[in-house]
């Protein structure tokens, strides 16, 4: 089922509650559009400036549209990636231990080492907004790929890329699924910069607040069925409680 | 015991197979999730991990419902925003300061907390207070509740009422399978433990 309007940037959508709860804040709600990762494909993409694949998504179902992907690429448009990612993106993502929490302990000893604050996607943030905890890092990135975080090893958290067109961002940082969880409360500054660098607007500067409402049935169904066609196809209506 | 066979729910999230590792406890399967999702569980026991697909759920919520109907387990360790799960689901909240965060056990008639030190769920190993829940459950049985946090957001459910099987759910608290070798922790570690021990007697007592 297609809406009529569109958000300028699609969040591919694991039917995971973080990310949905962020896609459907009143904040981001302008910004965003969820797109389920069983509906990714060519024709599903079309009406975006910009494509958000957050931590925790799907893998196994990414890296088969991977021509759609590039080709998404190819038009001049911008794909984020973060966490882990699929082959599809010319990396190889490797597991590290996760410290999160280096600011109870190490506070001055931050995971994300370095930033390359001249990048535009870090215009405006101090260190601790561009940079919480990591999974993983990147090995073996594009050769033409711009390193613009690096972890306390050195290692690659953040890098890149214009080699298929359009600009590919991939990072093994976790802002949406985070912000969503809200557990770091210091998110929005991060998350509105990302997606005004995107081409997706520029959200407004209160924190983004979540409410209980959001997540009633009468709320989620026409968000996920706007998002999945296959739900839509055998949604059947339904109590608050199955 | 003999060895439980039990399904994983795996929407392709890195880490699952390394979470839910072969051992001689459990034969864990795991049922990807795929467009036009229409599961068949064969085990009667359902795992549903951290980070799951409740889109997805939600239209394999009939194949779930099979499973407890013939007295079989479910448990679940996600936010489970769409009603799937009979009789309990869940609504994120985080209006309260993670530091105010303490769970208590409201009743435990089937020993889930036996050997778990509440506090173990809530201070996470670092000391870092109220990582493990997010918001809390509402069930249509409120008896059923096992552990509740300081505001009664029911945290951990033993639903026994709902359907001929058992529904044992956190408020999207992670839980995975530990370490064979790992000594008990009277948190996480001991509580899943404890999960699988009583999945197993309800497995084992004819329900299924």
């Amino acid at each position: 089922m297609h809406e009529s309007r569109h958000a300028p940037v699609a969040l591919l959508f694991n039917g995971v509650w973080s990310q949905y709860a962020v896609a459907t804040s009143a904040k981001y709600r302008p910004h965003l559009d969820l797109l389920h990762v069983h509906d990714l494909g060519v024709e599903r993409l079309r009406p975006y400036r910009a494509l958000i694949i957050p931590f925790q998504s799907n893998h196994h179902l990414i890296e088969p549209q991977r021509e759609a992907l590039l080709g998404f690429l190819a038009r001049g448009l911008r794909v984020a990636v973060f966490g882990d990612a699929s082959a599809w993106i010319g990396a190889n993502w490797a597991d590290r231990p996760v410290d999160n929490y280096w600011w109870a302990e190490r506070p001055h000893d931050p995971p994300v080492a370095w930033t390359d604050f001249s990048h535009p996607l870090f215009d405006g943030l101090g260190a601790r907004q561009a940079g919480w905890h990591h999974h993983g890092v990147y090995l073996d990135i594009p050769n033409r790929a711009r390193v613009l975080q690096r972890s306390r090893d050195g290692e690659v958290v953040t890098w890149v890329t214009r080699e298929h067109g359009g600009h590919l961002l991939a990072a093994t940082s976790d802002p949406i699924v985070e912000h969503g969880i809200q557990q770091i409360r210091h998110l929005d500054h991060f998350v509105d910069r990302l997606i005004e660098w995107l081409g997706g607007g520029r959200p407004h500067p209160e924190p983004m607040v979540l409410v209980p409402d959001q997540f009633q049935h009468q709320a989620i169904a026409p968000s996920i069925a706007s998002s999945a066609r296959s739900f839509a196809a055998t949604s059947r209506p339904t109590g608050d409680i199955a | 015991m003999s060895q439980l066979q039990a399904a994983v729910v795996d929407n392709g999230i890195t880490g699952l197979g390394d979470h839910f590792a072969e051992n001689p406890d459990v034969h864990y399967r795991f049922e990807r999730v795929v467009p036009g999702w229409q599961p068949t569980f064969d085990e009667d026991l359902v795992i549903v991990p951290n980070g799951a697909d409740h889109v997805a759920l939600l239209q394999a919520r009939d194949a779930i419902r099979v499973v407890l109907d013939r007295g079989g387990v479910v448990m679940n360790f996600c936010g489970c925003f769409t009603p799937w799960l009979p009789g309990t689901t869940w609504v994120h909240d985080s209006a309260h300061p993670n530091r105010e965060m303490r769970y208590h056990v409201v009743d435990d008639p089937l020993g889930l907390m036996h050997g778990v030190d509440p506090a173990r769920l809530s201070t996470e190993s670092h000391g870092i207070r109220g990582w493990w829940a997010c918001g809390g459950l509402v069930t249509r049985y409120p008896d059923q509740v096992v552990l509740a946090d300081p505001w009664q957001r029911a945290v951990l459910v033993a639903d026994r009422r709902s359907t001929p099987g058992l529904i044992m759910a956190t408020a999207s608290g992670p839980l995975v399978h530990p370490d064979p070798d790992a000594a008990e922790d009277q948190g996480p570690r001991t509580l899943y433990r404890n999960m699988l021990r009583v999945a197993a007697r309800q497995l084992e007592s004819g329900h299924a």
